[in-house]
């Protein structure tokens, strides 16, 4: 796949829209923008309908026989149950604003990728099926009939969307796409059109806890794998705990960052700071994972996996939840979490047992953000910091998306960055905080297939980081998510050679001084600090 | 002029409302602050720690994590 891919100069864009309307304008499979379906196994374990194997390019997609009446049934549920997805098909105006706002146009310069246009897929059907004037009039009334293409175009456009909300931001109404394509994506589902990439990881978090199936003593073995480098890097020997009943407070944070590199040393930092303040925290191989694919597949089966966040919590008596560095993970547990699994009365309203100080922001969910928690530390002098091993870096910080935009977390990491290191430099005020730009692939699209999409839709994020790089000499993007660390790196290789990727906590734990640690000659992630002389380094 | 009259109150300019008036714009963010009740919430199909526990158990002993059923 990768050597098939074309050089950044020869990545074409062109924004010159196509001469016929949009309704008669074909698309085609090519390689390189859309998924691989998802294999029978995931769905059968997960009870979804219409296993099979089958492939998007395939002429005969093996529907069920009444599939428009499946759709239709469910379309008509959902907007009796969503009350913003019913107002969203009825609002909007068409008047063009989220337009360029999509990193997916922006990139690939084709229309339907306008989230007014991809939204308009959808609102077509709902005119044809669900309003008088789409019933009489149609096609004049921008109605349409549900045909075995419209929906191979669903599936086309709605796995380009990354579900990042940017254009909801400039919405006059605030017409949340992200919605509209939750939606598609359900009604999808119900005849059995899904992407492998979500639903294998969804099966594999439904059965182990987390997404790549790690069993138990495997997850436990990769965080101790981890302690050894821990180790070697500063002396210290950090001993996490699993499982353990009676602890004050359980850690969750993304798989990936227990085995996936560079997220393994954010994982490093979070050990250094519980262990710099003496947290009395576990880790659970139950809830092992943050992420939440089901988020990317349907409401129920985002409930079905978050279930496993506050039945842990429960079981292991904990007093509330600290989370990690991730962006979809907090979405759902921010927006969601509550409402579909709660109320955690069985948790308290988290405390931090350091500061004392109160999260009254999170006094319902009782979860606390990790860089809510950090900075709150830094803020009352609790940590002991030396930014200068952070000078061979000079930092940027990508907002993702889910923390910025459904969230609202932009001061915690910049504050917690700009404490741990001397050298920050904003990326250009359009594409940061809550217009910040996709890294190209959330949403359950950071496949290596969708490759030539990921760099398209990651063009937009990748030109800011340039500027800052060109400007600045930027050579590190920091995020809290990790998606973001697992898709931006080869964004950053193919568009801004020279930039590496990074959590927030890596740096962190650099900056950290731990008592009873040896002199540092290297960061986290084994790379030389600077102003250390290479023989001290090899000493 | 009467045909626009008459066409006006079907048309999408009686959307206007809405720039003021969406949910999406003017709802608190309050979330982990506040239980919002979704009043159709109904139970799933999980997969509970006892399942979990079932499945993994020598494999948990093994590496020393605990169980609730040795």
């Amino acid at each position: 796949m990768a050597d098939k891919l074309p050089t950044p100069a020869e990545m074409k864009i062109d924004h010159t829209p196509p001469k016929t309307g949009w309704m008669d304008t074909p698309f085609e499979f090519r390689k390189g923008t859309w998924c691989y379906s998802a294999k029978p196994k995931s769905i059968e374990y997960l009870g979804f309908p219409n296993p099979r194997e089958w492939s998007p390019p395939d002429e005969d997609w093996k529907l069920p026989e009444n599939w428009e009446e499946i759709i239709h049934k469910g379309f008509k549920e959902r907007l009796g149950k969503f009350r913003s997805f019913k107002l969203f098909m009825d609002v909007c105006v068409r008047c063009g604003a989220c337009a360029d706002k999509c990193h997916f146009f922006l990139g690939s310069g084709d229309p339907k990728n306008m989230p007014v246009l991809r939204a308009e897929l959808l609102r077509s059907v709902y005119r044809k099926d669900f309003t008088a004037a789409g019933k009489l009039l149609g096609k004049a009334a921008g109605a349409r009939k549900l045909t075995v293409q419209v929906l191979k175009e669903w599936f086309y456009y709605f796995y380009q969307c990354s579900e990042c909300r940017r254009c909801s931001v400039f919405c006059p109404y605030g017409i949340d796409t992200a919605e509209i394509t939750m939606m598609a994506r359900e009604l999808m589902h119900l005849v059995g059109v899904n992407i492998n990439w979500i639903l294998d990881p969804a099966a594999s978090c439904f059965r182990t806890g987390n997404h790549l199936g790690l069993e138990p003593h495997s997850f436990k073995d990769s965080i101790e794998s981890l302690l050894d480098d821990v180790e070697e890097i500063t002396g210290i020997r950090v001993a996490p705990s699993f499982n353990r009943k009676g602890a004050e407070i359980l850690f969750i944070t993304p798989s990936a960052d227990v085995f996936a590199d560079p997220g393994i040393y954010t994982f490093m930092g979070y050990l250094l700071l519980f262990h710099h303040i003496g947290l009395d925290y576990t880790i659970s191989t139950y809830a092992s994972e943050g992420g939440n694919f089901g988020l990317f597949t349907s409401n129920e089966m985002m409930k079905r996996l978050n279930a496993k966040m506050y039945a842990e919590a429960k079981r292991l008596g904990v007093k509330w939840i600290l989370g990690g560095e991730c962006g979809h993970m907090w979405r759902v547990v921010h927006q969601y979490m509550d409402t579909m699994n709660g109320p955690a009365d069985f948790l308290e309203e988290p405390v931090s047992p350091i500061t004392g100080t109160k999260f009254e922001n999170a006094k319902s969910t009782k979860m606390v953000h990790i860089t809510e928690f950090t900075a709150d530390l830094i803020k009352n002098g609790k940590l002991k910091l030396d930014p200068s091993r952070n000078d061979h870096r000079k930092v940027t910080f990508h907002d993702s998306c889910n923390p910025a935009r459904a969230m609202g977390i932009f001061e915690e990491p910049r504050y917690v960055l700009k404490s741990v290191c001397n050298h920050f430099h904003e990326m250009p005020e359009n594409t940061i905080r809550e217009q910040t730009f996709c890294c190209g692939a959330g949403s359950g699209l950071n496949t290596e297939e969708f490759m030539e999409m990921r760099l398209r839709g990651g063009l937009p994020r990748a030109n800011a980081v340039k500027y800052v790089a060109e400007k600045h000499g930027v050579n590190l993007l920091t995020c809290i998510c990790a998606i973001d660390r697992a898709v931006l790196p080869p964004l950053m290789r193919y568009w801004v050679p020279g930039v590496e990727v990074s959590g927030v906590h890596e740096l962190v734990g650099n900056a950290l001084i731990m008592d009873g640690e040896k002199k540092r000659t290297t960061g986290l992630r084994e790379e030389p600090l600077e102003g250390v002389e290479e023989d001290e380094a090899d000493v | 002029m009467s045909a626009l009259f008459i066409y006006f109150p079907f048309s999408k300019l009686m959307h206007l409302g809405g720039v003021f008036l969406s949910p999406t714009r003017n709802l608190a963010n309050n979330n982990r602050m506040v239980r919002h009740v979704n009043p159709w919430n109904y139970p799933v199909k999980v997969h509970t720690y006892e399942e979990y526990e079932d499945e993994f158990r020598a494999k948990m002993i093994k590496a020393h994590i605990p169980v609730e059923k040795e």
